[in-house]
């Protein structure tokens, strides 16, 4: 009997021995015993009361006083009452009252108490306890008899009990197993409700371990994923709980050794009460057993996990370091939860796989967007560095963390062209290139360099993102063919075009030239425009500009064919009107109809201003005065290659010192937003509102005109200005034999304005221009530098050459006569030498002065 | 051949250049060659004509020396004409180029007197 029970039961028996002390005796007075007599035959009760009470005693001696005790009650109530055979009836009461213990040592008490009291009291006094003969004379033999029935009703009282008992035990039984199942259950709904819930296979996986650990009390427990490799062993350790990852890794893969094969095989689940003695252990080698330093296991489970199809998806292990852990419980709840297990990672693998699936059909879908809108960034220009830039913006960080693009050039050095990464930087460290992808960019001529793409994080490259980087890479080298082949078309459509332009323009005396050339674009095709600037033998000086209509490569040829007839032609003085005459002719030779072109040719007197000029179609060059007033030249004929025999007329203009002769081409007047009136205005006014200096004013009309508009048409503008002649004329001169017919020119205009008459000029230009050649022979040939010369009336008229290095005695031939006729010329002359050059100072009286002179 | 600085034309078995504007050291090969050139056909000689010359320095007066000598060789006459109010006549004087070549002041004079010198020499 449970403790508490037998406590309790026992206090109501010393309860009900409390109540015979005081019923007795009262039963006993009433009786009228006499107070002594009834003290000393119920003291009894209250002692067996007082000693049932005692802890000191031990439990089943307790149980034997208290029994006693009432036993003892029924002895003196049969006694007080003289011998009633109805208080024998307490005494039965008081056997099933004392059966409450649930022990044999009541009843033993009774049987030995009756026996013993009636034996003794048998013998003592007869009378008092047998009402026959036969017993009062064998009171021994009798006492033994009411013993031996008083042993029936023990004997039935304790089957009873013992039959209650058990069936109490079965209920008891019943509901711990109905208990333990309801606990199976619950526990395996958890587990089930928790891997359930869990998509991620990892997770999962995780769960049911830490789980199925806690639940089998197993000190540790661990999911091996079935993984087996060709020689049908090895395991991944996939999960473990109740103990670091660190204290297995040192083992390597489980073996499948004859403990574990039948869990990784599918057999069923094993559980042994201690490993280490069990047949299957320790047969393997190399560890025969567990390998040192395992954490010690003698209580061992294994269950294995698998899947609705039958495969073995992996096993759970449980171990404990002492023996006879795991019970039949556990192993079921180990089998349960291996069954839910089996199915979340199934569904979990099934989550995955559909996941993987959706993910690489965007990815797909993302690849293909990424491959055209890269094609549409690298055909959108022809510029190198900004598609391969705009590529690797558009990958990165779009499918890739960084993309850089290195290009070689044509020396075979690596230049990188493009880099981009997520992060803002603009390039990994070369460190960082794990997870890269380098595909190289093959064109038609072989390598051009590398696209190098990647993500930061060491993940290996999917086969996918190789392939798209392949194509990326392909493509970009396509690009890259293009644009290259194209800058050389370019390139060599520019050199070509620019070798038909001046390549400087002359310095000339007493004027400024300045022109402008921008070459349309975008487009391989060059234009045929050009101008040109060309000294003629009578000492003026020829501009022509014009314009080849078309472009390509030949428009520029037949413009470069026109710019070298036109520069012959006026090289051999021939009039505007001629070399137009001429040009015609040439075009319709050379092109038939096909072409045309349209020029202008202007022949400076640039002594006197006058200029004569023919336009074959051209806009009209204009002249803009000082004040900024703009007036055009505008008489024009027909273009040349036209009319086979188109005539050209001849038109005169006077350009006065300091005003601006400019010509241009329609780039400037002409797009397809502006008709040619507005932009001959347009450009009118933007020359009358330029500034003075011819540089400037050039800058100044080309961004008022053209300004960032994208023009498609070549722009050329020449501008030329007489200059007027200071009193103190300076110039300083290239030394070149090119410069003396200008420069005549030039000190005709300013001698004439000085008032020297026509045989005073002519020995004047004589003497200077004999000096200024000594100068320019001895400046060490043309192009070599530089001389200057001045003149200025000072009284007399003064001229100075001044050039450096070192003096050169003319030969008698050429030198001496020069020297001769100069001293004939001029009234003073004087040479100095020095290391840094030569200064040839001259000195003439003009006789308008001196008859001036002689009048003031 | 021709130059735009010469003005040819024929006279008998004379040949009249006129120089045109500016003779000097960018243009006097050309003028020579031009004259020698066109001069080859013509068994008495050439006639230089300044009268339309407006410059002519050192280089040109040794162009006319040159002229001289080259023109002597074949066997050919020479002779220059300029007009007495020409302002080039000047510079013809100081260089002593008629002690080479006769200087007359006109293109007839000088056709006369290479004819008659001409026949002197025949």
């Amino acid at each position: 009997l449970p403790e508490e029970l037998w406590q309790t039961r026992h206090k109501v028996i010393v309860a009900l021995l409390w109540v015979h002390a005081v019923a007795i005796p009262t039963f006993a007075l009433a009786r009228g015993f006499r107070l002594e007599h009834t003290i000393a035959e119920s003291l009894i009760v209250p002692a067996t009361a007082i000693l049932a009470t005692w802890t000191a005693l031990s439990r089943r001696a307790r149980t034997a006083v208290a029994s006693a005790g009432l036993l003892s009650c029924s002895a003196i109530l049969v006694h007080l009452s003289g011998g009633v055979i109805e208080m024998h009836f307490h005494f039965f009461v008081m056997v099933a009252v004392v059966s409450l213990y649930q022990d044999w040592i009541p009843f033993l008490t009774a049987i030995a108490y009756v026996f013993i009291h009636h034996g003794l009291m048998g013998a003592l006094d007869p009378d008092s306890v047998f009402n026959h003969q036969a017993a009062r004379d064998h009171p021994w033999v009798w006492a033994g008899i009411h013993a031996f029935f008083i042993t029936g009703i023990s004997i039935v009282c304790l089957v009873s009990w013992r039959l209650n008992e058990r069936v109490l035990d079965e209920r008891r039984r019943a509901e711990q197993r109905l208990r333990e199942e309801t606990r199976i259950v619950e526990t395996l709904n958890a587990i089930g409700q928790i891997v359930s819930a869990d998509l991620e296979v990892d997770h999962v996986v995780q769960s049911v371990t830490d789980t199925a650990t806690e639940v089998t009390d197993a000190r540790f427990g661990a999911f091996f994923y079935n993984l087996v490799d060709e020689r049908g062993e090895s395991y991944t350790l996939y999960s473990l709980s109740g103990a670091p990852r660190e204290a297995f890794e040192q083992f390597g893969l489980p073996r499948n050794t004859e403990v574990f094969a039948p869990t990784f095989v599918g057999e069923g689940v094993v559980r042994i009460d201690d490993v280490t003695e069990d047949s299957r252990y320790g047969k393997m080698a190399p560890h025969y057993g567990m390998p040192k330093g395992h954490l010690p296991v003698r209580s061992y489970l294994a269950v294995p996990v698998r899947s609705r199809r039958g495969e073995v998806l992996g096993g759970l292990f449980f171990g404990h370091p002492e023996p006879g852990r795991f019970t039949e419980v556990h192993e079921r709840l180990v089998v349960g939860i291996a069954n839910h297990a089996a199915i979340a990672i199934d569904n979990a693998r099934l989550y995955e796989s559909e996941r993987d699936a959706r993910t690489a059909s965007d990815a797909a879908g993302k690849r293909l967007a990424v491959l055209a809108e890269a094609s549409k960034v690298l055909t959108s220009s022809l510029e190198v560095d900004a598609i391969l830039n705009g590529l690797a913006r558009l990958v990165s960080p779009s499918i890739w963390d960084y993309c850089v693009i290195d290009l070689d050039d044509e020396r075979g050095a690596s230049r990188r062209v493009a880099a981009v990464s997520s992060e803002g930087r603009t390039a990994p460290p070369d460190g960082e290139r794990l997870g890269a992808i380098v595909a190289p960019l093959v064109g038609r001529d072989g390598a051009l360099g590398t696209l190098t793409v990647g993500t930061s994080a060491s993940k290996p490259a999917e086969p996918a993102n190789v392939t798209l980087a392949e194509e990326l890479a392909r493509r970009a080298a396509i690009a890259v063919d293009n644009a290259r082949f194209y800058a050389r078309q370019r390139t060599v459509a520019e050199t070509l075009q620019h070798s038909l332009l001046p390549e400087r323009l002359p310095d000339l005396p007493g004027m400024t030239v300045a022109a402008r050339y921008l070459a349309g674009g975008p487009g391989v095709d060059v234009g045929g425009d050009w101008y040109d600037l060309i000294q003629t033998p009578s000492g003026g000086l020829a501009l022509a500009i014009g314009d080849v209509v078309g472009r390509g490569e030949r428009a520029a040829s037949l413009m470069g064919q026109l710019r070298n007839a036109l520069r012959a032609y006026a090289l051999d003085g021939k009039s505007p009107s001629e070399i137009m005459t001429l040009l015609n002719a040439l075009l319709f030779l050379e092109a038939g109809d096909e072409r045309m072109a349209t020029v202008i040719c202007i022949v400076l007197d640039i002594e006197t201003g006058e200029l004569c000029y023919s336009n074959a179609g051209h806009p009209p060059a204009m002249i803009a005065s000082r004040e900024g007033t703009v007036r055009l030249l505008e008489e024009h004929g027909a273009p040349v290659g036209v009319l086979p025999s188109a005539r050209y007329g001849e038109h005169v203009a006077v350009l006065a010192p300091g005003e601006t002769l400019v010509l241009y081409t329609d780039g400037l007047v002409e797009d397809k937003h502006t008709p040619l009136d507005d932009g001959l205005e347009r450009l009118a006014t933007a020359i009358g509102g330029a500034p003075n200096e011819l540089d400037a004013l050039c800058e100044h009309v080309m961004v008022e005109t053209i300004g960032t508009r994208d023009t498609s048409d070549d722009a050329a503008l020449i501008a030329l200005r007489l200059e007027p002649l200071p009193a103190h004329l300076q110039l300083h001169l290239p030394a070149d034999p090119r410069v003396l017919p200008p420069l005549r020119a030039t000190l005709r205009r300013w001698l004439t304005a000085a008032g020297a008459n026509e045989q005073e000029c002519y020995e004047l230009l004589v003497a200077a221009c004999e000096a200024c050649t000594n100068a320019i022979r001895h400046s060490g040939g043309p192009r070599r530098g530089k001389f200057e010369f001045e003149a200025q009336l000072n009284g007399d008229l003064s001229m100075a050459v001044r050039s450096r290095g070192p003096w050169r005695k003319p030969s008698s031939r050429e030198g001496g006569r020069g020297l001769t006729i100069i001293e004939a010329y001029v009234d003073h002359l004087d040479i100095d030498r020095s290391d840094r050059g030569v200064e040839v100072r001259m000195q003439r009286r003009l006789d308008a002065l001196v008859s001036g002179a002689e009048r003031g | 051949m021709s130059s735009p600085h010469v003005d040819l034309r024929h006279a008998g078995d004379l040949l009249v250049a006129s120089l045109r504007g500016d003779i000097d050291v960018g243009n006097v090969a050309v003028v020579a060659a031009v004259v020698l050139d066109a001069g080859a056909s013509d068994p008495v000689g050439v006639v230089v004509d300044l009268t339309s010359t407006r410059y002519i320095d050192s280089a040109g007066v040794n162009m006319l020396f040159d002229l001289a000598r080259e023109l002597a060789v074949r066997r050919q006459l020479m002779a220059v004409a300029v007009p007495d109010d020409s302002p080039v006549r000047s510079l013809v004087k100081l260089t002593n180029l008629h002690e080479a070549v006769m200087v007359m002041p006109t293109v007839d004079e000088a056709l006369a007197a290479l004819l008659q010198q001409g026949e002197g020499f025949a």
